[in-house]
């Protein structure tokens, strides 16, 4: 209880509180509170004062948990950054934030670039966890790679079995014909 | 090619009656539609699936307990609209709006219950809930989604949503003042729409170029929205609506440009309404709620589909009958207030809910509500 996980007001009186967070496998994780906050269903667990000892994310495994964290880090830190840029009036900093943007564009486009498993289990963290911006990246993600394809070839990709009857196949198949004419 | 789906003429007419009783009785508006529904099914309306059929007649036995339902709403809903409350005025023309609302999110969940799996049995999407097939589906161009609707019979379902075509419709078109258009099958607008266009162009152009031009018209089918579009409902404004949204928001001095870092939820933004419009009041972004609302979230206790961002509530008949057996009327508003209301947050909305909430009659809910 008197552990640095409190919630507070900047407690440790450097105003940087860090919150404990426990996976489905008890691994447990250290994380600023601001990051941490990046996902709406901790948020309001701390504002509940559920956060002594630590929270507890039985859906959600260490390895999942930790990608998850580290997007939330990168980004509450590009958005703090962002803020002190946009108020500072130093000129170089102004002019960095564009960069710091491509930055960080960079660093969503690798950390999406995982295997379909992982970008499952991503998918359905950011979406337990509800941390939106995770959650359109996977979601995007997802689209890139229906992007273009074919039905079968969409099958294929995703192991998704045809489960039309030929006849519902066949009128589906008419009514829709005008995007293929 | 195809008639219009029965249930499109349906909803149309449907609108027609809501529109001409202004303090009417509810009850017997649902009454009204329910024997008219009668006797179109008798009359044997249209083509379409016995499927469709099916739907059509499970949905008129429930609209009759439907006014009840409706009755029941009023309640929260005058409370969380924070406007006054008295229920009598404009309690009756937004019960008559809920059970609309009620009943078009009541046929879709049957429609994706009987006519297809309720999800897909192998690989990757196997644990993936429709709602989340929604978000991974608004990244997609109208191509793309047919491509999806041949997939199989619960993406067929999923890729025919109607805020997805309404989207991609406004994208391409501009919503027409018409206010007519809000209830249509947009899926089969956006179709019959490309279809016209494309004949049009056809016509029109010299031979020389007409393949050119089919090429340019085809393109547009495979226009996947972008990023801020996406997120941002303000393209399917109507004109009048979207002026008042746009002089609101420089009046607080936003631009269209996306702000960053910021994501908008109903738990951690306030919003201003302008009709069924809700801005975000930090970022301008902007959230139609209406019977289309997608951002909803269902209340474990109470059963119903909450949108968090405007307060509005939603019936969701996963099985008709047995939800009706265990539905009542002291769960469902002990189950919403009972919440730490996690999704209610701190919004206008949410606020005057919280102090109507309690208040024994009209005269003290004004006061509660000055405020506000």
């Amino acid at each position: 209880m008197a552990s640095a996980g409190e919630s507070g007001d900047g407690a440790d009186g450097k105003g940087v509180t860090t919150i404990t967070i426990i996976s489905s496998d008890n691994e447990a994780f250290e994380v600023l509170e601001a990051a941490a906050s990046m996902s709406l269903t901790i948020r309001h667990l701390i504002e509940d004062g559920c956060a002594d000892g630590g929270i507890p994310l039985p859906n959600v495994t260490a390895g999942i948990l930790a990608k998850v964290l580290e997007y939330c880090s990168k980004h509450v830190a590009a958005v703090a950054a962002s803020s002190e840029a946009g108020s500072s009036s130093n000129a170089a900093d102004a002019a960095a934030a564009p960069e710091k943007e491509e930055d960080l564009a960079s660093f969503d486009k690798a950390f999406i670039d995982v295997e379909q498993d992982t970008l499952y289990d991503l998918l359905m963290a950011a979406n337990y966890l509800e941390v939106k911006g995770l959650l359109d990246l996977a979601c995007q993600k997802v689209a890139d790679m229906i992007k273009g394809k074919t039905p079968d070839a969409i099958r294929q990709t995703f192991k998704i079995k045809n489960d039309f009857s030929p006849e519902q196949e066949e009128k589906i198949r008419e009514e829709n014909q005008w995007a293929f004419e | 090619m195809a008639d219009p789906l029965p249930e499109e003429e349906w909803s149309n007419r449907e609108e027609g009656g809501e529109r001409d009783r202004v303090d009417g009785e509810d009850e017997d508006d649902v009454d009204g539609l329910a024997s008219f529904l009668e006797s179109e099914i008798l009359s044997g309306s249209g083509v379409g699936d016995p499927l469709d059929q099916q739907q059509q007649q499970e949905a008129e036995k429930d609209e009759r307990v439907e006014g009840e339902v409706a009755k029941n709403k009023r309640k929260q809903d005058s409370g969380s609209n924070g406007d006054g409350g008295n229920g009598a005025g404009s309690g009756s023309s937004s019960e008559g709006e809920q059970s609309k609302r009620v009943r078009r999110v009541e046929r879709r969940a049957q429609a994706k219950g009987e006519a297809v799996a309720p999800q897909i049995d192998t690989g990757m999407f196997s644990n993936i809930p429709p709602e989340l097939f929604l978000q991974i589906f608004k990244f997609l161009s109208s191509e793309d989604l047919i491509s999806c609707a041949l997939v199989c019979r619960f993406m067929n379902a999923a890729a025919s949503d109607e805020t997805l075509w309404r989207r991609l419709y406004c994208m391409r078109w501009g919503l027409a003042s018409n206010a007519k258009l809000r209830e249509c099958a947009w899926k089969n607008l956006y179709i019959q729409r490309d279809r016209e266009d494309m004949v049009e162009f056809v016509r029109n152009t010299p031979t020389e170029f007409k393949e050119y031009y089919i090429q340019m018209q085809a393109a547009k089918r495979s226009q996947a929205p972008l990023p801020s579009e996406v997120n941002d409902d303000k393209v399917i404004l109507d004109k009048t609506i979207a002026d008042q949204v746009s002089s609101w928001k420089s009046s607080r001095g936003l631009t269209d440009e996306a702000v960053k870092g910021h994501s908008c939820s109903g738990t951690t933004c306030s919003y201003t309404q302008i009709g069924d419009a809700y801005i975000c009041e930090k970022t301008g972004c902007v959230h139609v709620c209406d019977e289309a609302c997608r951002e909803f979230i269902l209340d474990q206790s109470s059963g119903l589909l909450l949108c968090t961002i405007s307060g509005h509530c939603f019936e969701r008949w996963l099985c008709p009958e047995d939800e009706w057996d265990t539905y009542d009327s002291d769960q469902q508003q002990g189950g919403v207030a009972d919440e730490a209301e996690p999704f209610m947050g701190s919004g206008r909305f949410a606020r005057a809910y919280m102090l109507g909430y309690n208040c024994t009659d009209e005269k003290e809910l004004e006061h509660a509500l000055r405020f506000c």
